[in-house]
């Protein structure tokens, strides 16, 4: 806990070191979500019809772009550690006496958190003063979305770790990178909200792993989703988070097998 | 804690890569041996350096000894350890600096990573000021504790390695061409921790590195690896003598000299350098052959420099290995 205390302090004063790219990162967010509101506007406009008003769905985009540090749309955050295991340097984290799948959550979840952190509260201030954006119905819904985001954020970075790790065998790295944002946003509610999909694509997205990251939490401060849903949601990304963990686990052994006995 | 001083013992290790070339349709595995059946023993507290030409099996060894390579065949045990079966147990008793590459955060004050590492080896707080505050005063680095690692000079920065890697009191240390790319002084700050890490005498290191004076400063013994084996394993002037001791004499003149047993070396202006065995005749005969011949208004008498003789060494290996 400590170790991820530090790390995430030095994640932060990293990110505060260059301040001219959080600056231009709100900037990008609103941006970007006004263009989104007016897209969606556009749509209600001509009266569609849709399980969710446009109020909800305005505030679901903000959500969006507040977060947008968090989402699993960049799956490398950290360009060191991913540098690291593309040439072979990283078999000098094995002389840290530490686990390293440990000390990799506890980097990427510093790696997005930190800048989460800097982003988000200007955006949600900007937005629900001056774009449409509504706080959530009331404190339940609030605390539900703030355990269910917490949730998510392990469980992002769990999968964030797991791409990293598939960095032992494909040595690029780019067709993943490029790949997984595509389904991960698609799938994830960031693109569209889930609740406007159509039912039977809606409900095989529920159950993958990207709705917890993203369409679960916000639906809570949204209020689309009732507070007693809290126990599913919770237990959906954590259930999700132990399978990607065990994963990345054994992904990991079977490539530090590859380093220290093949020799990479 | 297993931390029995029982020093480095290498028996019989060999460790080999397979490496894949050509193209999909064309490939050949081949098979390198990086270490061939290598034993040797480095008592505790020694400082040794490891030459050899590139590709000779060094970085393998470094490697094995971290317990980051498993090695295809034999025992290796260090204090105690068994470093690839027993990894964090053991790298929590040794330093590693890489001369390449750094280990301090690179867009953090050098202090944050220093901070980082106390919490990475878990070292009680007091213990941890007290070492830190001697490395600091020891490399004279107090100023740019508070820099970022990034606008630090090669020469500050190998200071705050070589301080990151001691602080957790390891027993080993491994300093893979430590001084490369240094100025001058920054080498001589390098040599004098070196030194003074010996002076106190519970730490061994393994220092591999193409610098040959490092080597000449600060090292009890040399290992020169050649194609995987160890060529030599003993002092400096042990590996001084394995062509025969050579030693090399310079004379400032009016006219040129020259004697049979004296190997005429270069010559610039009026001064001459030979080359001669003190075996085949003594510095004070040649001398005296030399002043027979001319007037001598200087004269100096060296040992060959240890770079030709390793230089030959290498050479003499590969042709042998032809």
């Amino acid at each position: 806990m400590r170790l991820l205390w530090l790390v995430f302090q030095m994640r932060m004063k990293r990110q505060l070191a260059y301040q001219t790219a959080a600056y231009a990162g709100i900037v990008t967010q609103i941006v970007f979500g006004l263009v989104l509101v007016a897209i969606f506007a556009a749509f209600y406009a001509n009266g569609i019809k849709a399980p969710m008003t446009l109020p909800q769905v305005t505030t679901y985009i903000w959500l969006g772009q507040a977060f947008f540090a968090m989402t699993p749309y960049s799956i490398f955050p950290d360009a060191e550690l991913r540098e690291q295991i593309r040439d072979g340097s990283v078999a000098t984290e094995l002389l840290r006496p530490v686990d390293l799948h440990s000390l990799w959550m506890a980097r990427t979840l510093a790696s997005k958190l930190a800048p989460t952190a800097l982003r988000c509260v200007p955006v949600i201030v900007v937005a629900t003063l001056f774009a449409g954006m509504h706080l959530p119905p009331d404190i339940p819904s609030f605390l539900a979305w703030l355990l269910s985001t917490i949730g998510a954020l392990v469980l992002i970075s769990a999968f964030i770790v797991l791409m990293i790790l598939t960095q032992f065998w494909t040595v690029a790295g780019d067709g993943l990178s490029r790949a997984v944002p595509g389904i991960a946003a698609a799938t994830s509610g960031q693109l569209v909200p889930l609740a406007l999909l159509p039912d039977n694509i809606r409900v095989v997205f529920e159950w993958l792993p990207f709705a917890g990251m993203v369409d679960k939490p916000y639906a809570f401060w949204v209020g689309t989703r009732p507070v007693t849903d809290l126990p599913f949601v919770l237990g959906h990304q954590l259930l999700w988070t132990a399978v990607i963990i065990v994963a990345g686990r054994m992904l990991l052994g079977r490539g530090l097998h590859r380093l220290t006995v093949t020799g990479g | 804690m297993s931390t029995t001083k029982t020093g480095i013992n290498v028996d019989a290790v060999s460790r080999s890569y397979r490496k894949t070339v050509g193209t999909v349709f064309n490939r050949k595995t081949t098979t390198i041996d990086a270490l061939r059946d290598v034993t040797f023993q480095i008592p505790s507290g020694a400082l040794v350096g490891c030459i050899g030409p590139n590709g000779a099996g060094k970085s393998t060894l470094v490697k094995i000894l971290c317990g980051i390579l498993k090695p295809d065949s034999g025992t290796v045990n260090v204090n105690g350890r068994e470093p690839f079966s027993q990894r964090q147990e053991h790298v929590r008793h040794i330093g590693v600096v890489f001369g390449q590459r750094t280990q301090l955060w690179w867009d953090l004050p050098v202090s944050d990573t220093f901070d980082l590492l106390r919490a990475l080896y878990q070292v009680p707080g007091h213990r941890f000021d007290v070492r830190q505050k001697l490395l600091i005063d020891r490399l004279g680095i107090g100023e740019t504790l508070n820099q970022r690692v990034r606008e630090l000079s090669l020469g500050q920065r190998m200071r705050c390695e070589l301080a990151a890697a001691l602080l957790h009191e390891p027993d080993v240390l491994f300093l893979d061409e430590p001084t490369i790319g240094l100025d001058a002084e920054a080498k001589l700050a390098v040599r004098e921790l070196l030194r003074w890490l010996q002076q106190t005498g519970d730490v061994t290191t393994i220092l591999t590195t193409h610098d040959l004076q490092d080597i000449e400063a600060v090292a009890d013994r040399v290992l020169v690896f050649g194609n995987g084996s160890i060529l030599l394993n003993g002092s400096l002037s042990d590996l001084r003598s394995v062509f025969g001791n050579t030693k090399v004499i310079r004379i400032a003149t009016h006219s040129p000299a020259s004697h049979p047993a004296a190997h005429l070396v270069k010559t610039i202006g009026n001064e001459q350098t030979f080359t001669f065995a003190p075996a085949q005749i003594s510095a004070a005969d040649l001398l005296a052959a030399f002043a027979a011949q001319a007037v001598i208004h200087d004269v100096e008498i060296t040992d060959q420099s240890i770079d030709e003789v390793v230089a030959r060494m290498y050479q003499h290996h590969r042709g042998e290995s032809k």
